[in-house]
């Protein structure tokens, strides 16, 4: 399942931030069998191995395996040491030190230390607004890092960052002897450094092969200051297809697969291979074009009354046994149950009814016309609805014509326009959010509640905003959580703005898709973090799989 | 005196045909909707800062006029640019896509004429027949085949037995031996080649029946009869080579097409080639690599075509200018 578009790039950090059931790093003591390569197949890829060029998934969990972080998350969603072994938050939450690794070593022998972890922080400070944008949003309010010794990192903030392991989390800290001389003049070398293999590396694994769209292989890092891995090598294969890598793995080529449709479900249980379905951060929406100003030809779709009629509209049962063929669940908040305690549980899925959703719309005064459409405002009311290639040729499709169905019995006509990624974004933003209708899509959200939250500020527009909410009393509340340092305090505000979304109805969201992966008997001790265990979260899942 | 003319006439017209693909190129991608920048300025908390940063360092920023001198300007110094999504020089990256893709497109493509011209032969030397209706029909059906349709069928059927996806093991550490390694590409060619293979031996022997029909009915066959010389010798040293003429234009043009005609097939095999490479950098809106990628193929649809009436002017002393 690809994320959308304006999240395409969000799935790469993001699934690095989704992060739940995960063991607690080596392999469950005892006698296990060392040694082995395990073959992973992706239907991904890496763009980049140059952490400040690199959007896509893959190179994000490639970091993760052979950079070292700040933090991980562990199982029950918590942060726990990686390069990090210890922090302190100072009282007024402004000053954070972190006591890293003592006489860890980069994988070419020379020292890891705090200072590498500090030269990054301050890289990305520097050239923040040009060659190291695209990891800028890590460091927001930050005012710089030191290093006053080798096992200490001291970052400060401009203000109190309620999110700071959050964001520290997903920047893989670099080795400063190799990336300093690309860090002079105006950066622009940072770049153009293709990072090419072998790569020096600090963390549990080692990058020695990089065929681009075929294949990257890992070896084990002998210095690697953590829990060393049982296996001896990791690969991650590249396939354009998922019947491609499905066949691959049925054949003995491949020993897991990241993700698996799930039509492809069924075939790999019968055919005994290990396949988990697991509460996935992920959700599929119907988008409500949320612009005051959006054209007075639709204006109507403000009404609250028409919004919470679509709402009881949709029949997020059959949307889950028939799109997911069962693999999720009904959806109700933009923050997913599969963040643990940021999830709201008082926000629970819409009932669906066409009689409710009808009543609705009589009681707004939209008149069902001659031809069975309702009439809103003199015109029909009938919308284009904005299809992304990442909602169609299987869930999407399936999803909208059980919408479209429904909504055609209330007298809502939808009009599907399936376009490409990069165009549907574009269609959205259209005229400052004033052409487009209704659109579908999905999110990736991270752990922390933060970004996905952002996506509905005034600030987002054009960036990642893709209803045209706008509103000064949620971005209000918005910044309130992100300054936040009782964590308790930081709930509520979440809880709140969670409500507030499923109370004005930007989104309406449809469903938690799991995510699947499979892999052969053949391994154990392979745990997921946040449902997948080739993620950017944490470096247990592959710290942990041995031979069975 | 007549070649140098004909010559210098068709070389001129391609070279006219070239620049009008390359501005074609550079309009035809920014008129799609969509942005790299919009795509590429997507990661959590991005800003409209970033966005700027992109659109500056792409060059997008400049009216388009402008980045097309720039783009012009920089193809006269034979650089492509550099790739938005993937940092590195295009030609680099297009040189090295074809570099796979050429062998398995060069053997599926061989492979195809070789398959097309003996059963078209034999379809026309058997008119009638029962293997000439076995040929044609299986020609059409194999035609009329959806290409990612065959190829995912193939890769079912094949599965366990063929490699699914990729151009060779790829968890090899070290080098392989060089035969090891020419074994296992060519392994892992199988089936993508002869999904092209099968999808396009077809027209080669819909022509050459046609063609070769064409030709059994001329005088200089019937000559060749009544002087009593062998069928066998007839239709191979004399009819063949004369039916061949219309192949010479069609294998021009499917060799032309090797570049970016095989991305579905691409793309099922995961075979890291030039139409996988233009695949992606179509979702991704990387102008650059789309620009390098298209101009190579409209190159070597024009070059082939320009060498096919080159070889048409030597080889039927009819044509001229």
């Amino acid at each position: 399942m690809s994320g959308r578009v304006p999240r395409l790039l969000l799935a790469a950090v993001a699934v690095s931030m989704v992060a739940t059931a995960c063991g607690s790093g080596g392999a469950g003591g005892g006698s296990v069998k060392e040694g082995g390569l395990f073959r992973l197949g992706s239907a991904s890829s890496i763009d980049s191995l140059n952490p400040f060029v690199a959007f896509q998934q893959d190179a994000y969990s490639t970091f993760e395996q052979i950079y070292p972080m700040l933090v991980q998350y562990n199982a029950k969603l918590q942060f726990v040491g990686d390069f990090a072994r210890s922090w302190q938050e100072s009282p007024d939450g402004r000053t954070w030190t972190f006591h890293t690794q003592p006489n860890a070593k980069w994988s070419d022998g020379k020292p890891l230390t705090a200072a590498d972890a500090a030269w990054t922080f301050t890289t990305i400070l520097k050239f923040q607004n040009g060659p190291t944008a695209n990891s800028a949003g890590t460091t927001a309010h930050m005012a710089s890092a030191t290093a006053p010794n080798a096992t200490t990192l001291v970052v400060t903030y401009k203000q109190p960052v309620a999110n700071v392991l959050s964001q520290l989390q997903q920047v893989p800290i670099l080795p400063e002897h190799i990336w300093a001389k690309y860090a002079t003049g105006n950066g622009k070398a940072l770049t153009t450094f293709a990072n090419p293999a072998p790569i020096v590396s600090g963390g549990p694994f080692k990058l020695v092969k990089y065929t681009p769209k075929q294949i990257v292989l890992f070896e084990r890092n002998p210095n690697y200051y953590g829990p060393k891995p049982h296996i001896n090598e990791l690969g991650l294969q590249f396939f354009g297809t998922y019947d491609a890598e499905i066949t691959a793995l049925k054949s003995g080529q491949l020993d897991g697969i990241e993700t698996v449709p799930p039509t492809s479900v069924g075939t790999l249980k019968n055919a005994g291979f290990v396949v988990r379905e697991n509460p996935g951060n992920y959700f599929d929406d119907f988008i409500i074009n949320s612009n005051p100003q959006q054209e007075a030809s639709h204006r109507e779709l403000l009404n609250p009354l028409l919004r919470q009629a679509f709402d009881y509209a949709i029949d997020r049962q059959a949307i889950v046994k028939t799109s997911l063929l069962g693999y999720g669940q009904p959806g109700s908040s933009i923050i997913p149950p599969a963040t643990g305690h940021w999830y709201d549980p008082s926000i629970r899925p819409t009932p669906f009814s066409l009689t409710k959703a009808a009543q609705l719309l009589d009681q707004a005064g939209f008149k069902m016309g001659p031809n069975g459409v309702r009439i809103a405002n003199g015109h029909p009311m009938s919308y284009t609805m904005i299809m992304p290639s990442d909602t169609t040729g299987g869930y999407g499709d399936r999803s909208f014509q059980i919408i479209q169905t429904d909504f055609k019995k209330i007298g809502v006509q939808l009009n599907p326009k399936n376009l490409d990624n990069s165009a549907a974004f574009d269609a959205i933003l259209a005229n400052h959010y004033r052409n487009f209708e209704l659109s579908m899509w999905d999110w990736v959200p991270l752990i922390d509640p933060d970004f996905m939250l952002s996506v509905l500020t005034c600030g987002s527009w054009t960036v990642w905003n893709d209803t045209g909410y706008c509103s000064k009393s949620y971005d209000q509340l918005y910044q309130q959580q992100g300054a936040a340092m009782s964590p308790a305090k930081r709930q509520q505000l979440v809880y709140q703005l969670q409500r507030t979304v499923a109370t004005v109805r930007p989104y309406l969201v449809l469903d938690y898709a799991d995510l699947i992966e499979a892999h052969s008997k053949s391994w154990a001790d392979l745990p997921t973090v946040g449902g997948l265990s080739w993620c950017s979260l944490s470096k247990i899942p592959f710290e942990s799989v041995h031979k069975a | 005196m007549r070649s140098a003319d004909y010559v210098i006439k068709r070389g001129f017209f391609a070279l006219v045909t070239i620049f009008v693909a390359i501005t074609i190129n550079f309009f035809l991608f920014r008129i799609l909707p969509g942005s790299a920048v919009s795509d590429l300025s997507r990661v959590p908390h991005a800003s409209p800062k970033l966005q700027h940063a992109l659109t500056v360092e792409f060059g997008l920023d400049k009216p388009k006029w402008q980045q097309y001198l720039i783009y012009l300007k920089q193809l006269f110094h034979g650089n492509m640019g550099v790739s938005f999504t993937y940092q590195q020089p295009v030609s680099h990256l297009l040189l090295a896509d074809l570099k796979n893709t050429i062998p398995m497109v060069t053997v599926g493509t061989v492979a195809a004429i070789l398959i097309g011209v003996f059963t078209g032969v034999l379809s026309a030397w058997r008119r009638g027949s029962a293997p000439d209706h076995v040929s044609t029909h299986t020609a059409i059906f194999f035609y009329a085949f959806p290409t990612q349709w065959l190829g995912l069928m193939l890769l079912i059927l094949f599965a366990g037995t063929l490699p699914a996806g990729g151009m060779s093991n790829p968890f090899v550490l070290g080098t392989e031996p060089f035969w090891q390694h020419i074994g296992d590409v060519g392994i892992h060619m199988l089936l993508p080649a002869a999904t092209l293979m099968l999808t396009a031996y077809g027209s080669y022997t819909l022509v050459v029946r046609s063609s070769m029909l064409e030709t059994l009915g001329e005088d200089y066959v019937l000559t060749a009869r009544a002087k009593g010389l062998p069928t066998r010798r007839i239709v191979w040293r004399h009819a063949v080579r004369n039916a061949l003429l219309p192949m010479i234009t069609l294998i021009a043009l499917e060799l032309g097409f090797i570049v970016g005609g095989v991305l579905l097939i691409e793309v099922i095999f995961s075979w890291p080639g030039i139409g996988l490479a233009m695949y992606n950098a179509i979702g991704e809106r990387d102008y650059p690599m789309l620009q390098g990628g298209f101009l190579i193929l409209a190159i070597s649809v024009i070059v082939l075509n320009f060498i096919a009436d080159l070889v048409y002017f030597r080889l039927d002393p009819r044509i001229t200018l």
